[in-house]
């Protein structure tokens, strides 16, 4: 396996966050580095991970809540209205565990991931995380509904 | 040569390289259909100047019923959190399934082979799952006890 372009853009990653005065705990071995963002309502931890074996560069930004039994099915939902929205990332949610998180990739395989790239990707997964899991949360507790979330933010088409 | 337009280069070229029979459905999109497993696909793939964004769709050919939406949306979700690229996108209104992977070309050099990978990956994960939403759409899978053999696959 050639690790050279993973260590590459690893190397690019890390060098946009040390820009941008992120402090991040890195694992290089694993090729993953993880940090805390602040949202404006709900802190955001974020793990950047890359995939030697499909050269896929992954960021997650957890949603930091366990969503409860009672309000799974409602969250499966409002997050299925607002990946419809996107044209980048989705709200992965593990219904089984009540699990949620923001998800946004890009491949790499053979190709050069820019710093330009690496920014807007995380600038835009915080932006639309930041976005979206307070009302997530809301959906999740029973004080929001459905109903209410699809009016407020509609089921919007791309 | 823009971003764009190499980008676009590219695509073509993997395209050609994969063999695909595709047509062009306008200036910045191409539509081509692959036989799976089981039922038919169509991916179409564009590239957004605007967002420097290569865009792979691959809108499922049956619509979940509004009375299992609540499950389509449980095992999407479940699905998308199995998956390291692409996601199934479920509008809860219609019932329409759209797979979805974007890469960015923002600043970056985008390879043929990056794109050949990105049709690749996109023609497996639909044929894996595109089935299997049929199957909870009609009721002869149970969408809890499917999310549970998804969980224990990770």
């Amino acid at each position: 396996m050639d690790d050279r372009r993973t260590k590459a853009v690893y190397a690019a990653t890390k060098q946009m966050c040390d820009e941008l005065g992120v402090k991040y705990a890195a694992f290089d071995d694993e090729y993953r580095m993880e940090f805390t963002s602040v949202g404006e309502d709900l802190h955001i931890p974020v793990s950047i991970r890359l995939s030697p074996e499909n050269r896929v560069l992954v960021m997650l930004c957890e949603c930091p809540f366990s969503v409860p039994e009672r309000g799974r099915d409602d969250v499966a939902l409002a997050a299925s209205m607002v990946n419809f929205s996107l044209a980048d990332g989705s709200f992965d949610f593990d219904r089984l565990r009540g699990r949620l998180r923001f998800r946004v990739t890009s491949g790499y395989y053979d190709s050069l991931l820019g710093k330009e790239a690496l920014y807007r990707m995380l600038a835009y997964a915080l932006v639309i995380t930041d976005e979206y899991n307070d009302k997530l949360f809301d959906v999740a507790l029973g004080r929001l509904t459905v109903s209410r979330f699809a009016e407020l933010f509609g089921n919007g088409r791309r | 040569m823009n971003g764009a337009q190499t980008a676009r280069e590219a695509l073509l070229s993997a395209m050609n390289e994969m063999g695909l029979s595709y047509g062009k459905e306008d200036e910045n999109t191409y539509g081509f259909a692959y036989s799976g497993d089981d039922l038919p696909m169509y991916f179409k793939l564009s590239v957004d100047e605007e967002k420097q964004l290569i865009v792979l769709l691959s809108p499922q050919q049956f619509y979940i019923r509004p009375e299992k939406i609540r499950d389509a949306a449980v095992a999407v979700g479940q699905i998308n959190y199995s998956l390291t690229d692409g996601s199934f996108d479920l509008d809860v209104q219609s019932g329409m399934i759209v797979f979805r992977m974007t890469s960015s070309f923002a600043g970056s050099l985008v390879s043929p082979r990056m794109l050949e990978y990105m049709i690749e990956c996109a023609v497996y994960t639909v044929d894996e799952y595109n089935d299997k939403l049929l199957l909870i759409d009609s009721g002869e899978i149970d969408a809890i006890e499917f999310i549970r053999q998804i969980a224990e696959n990770e």
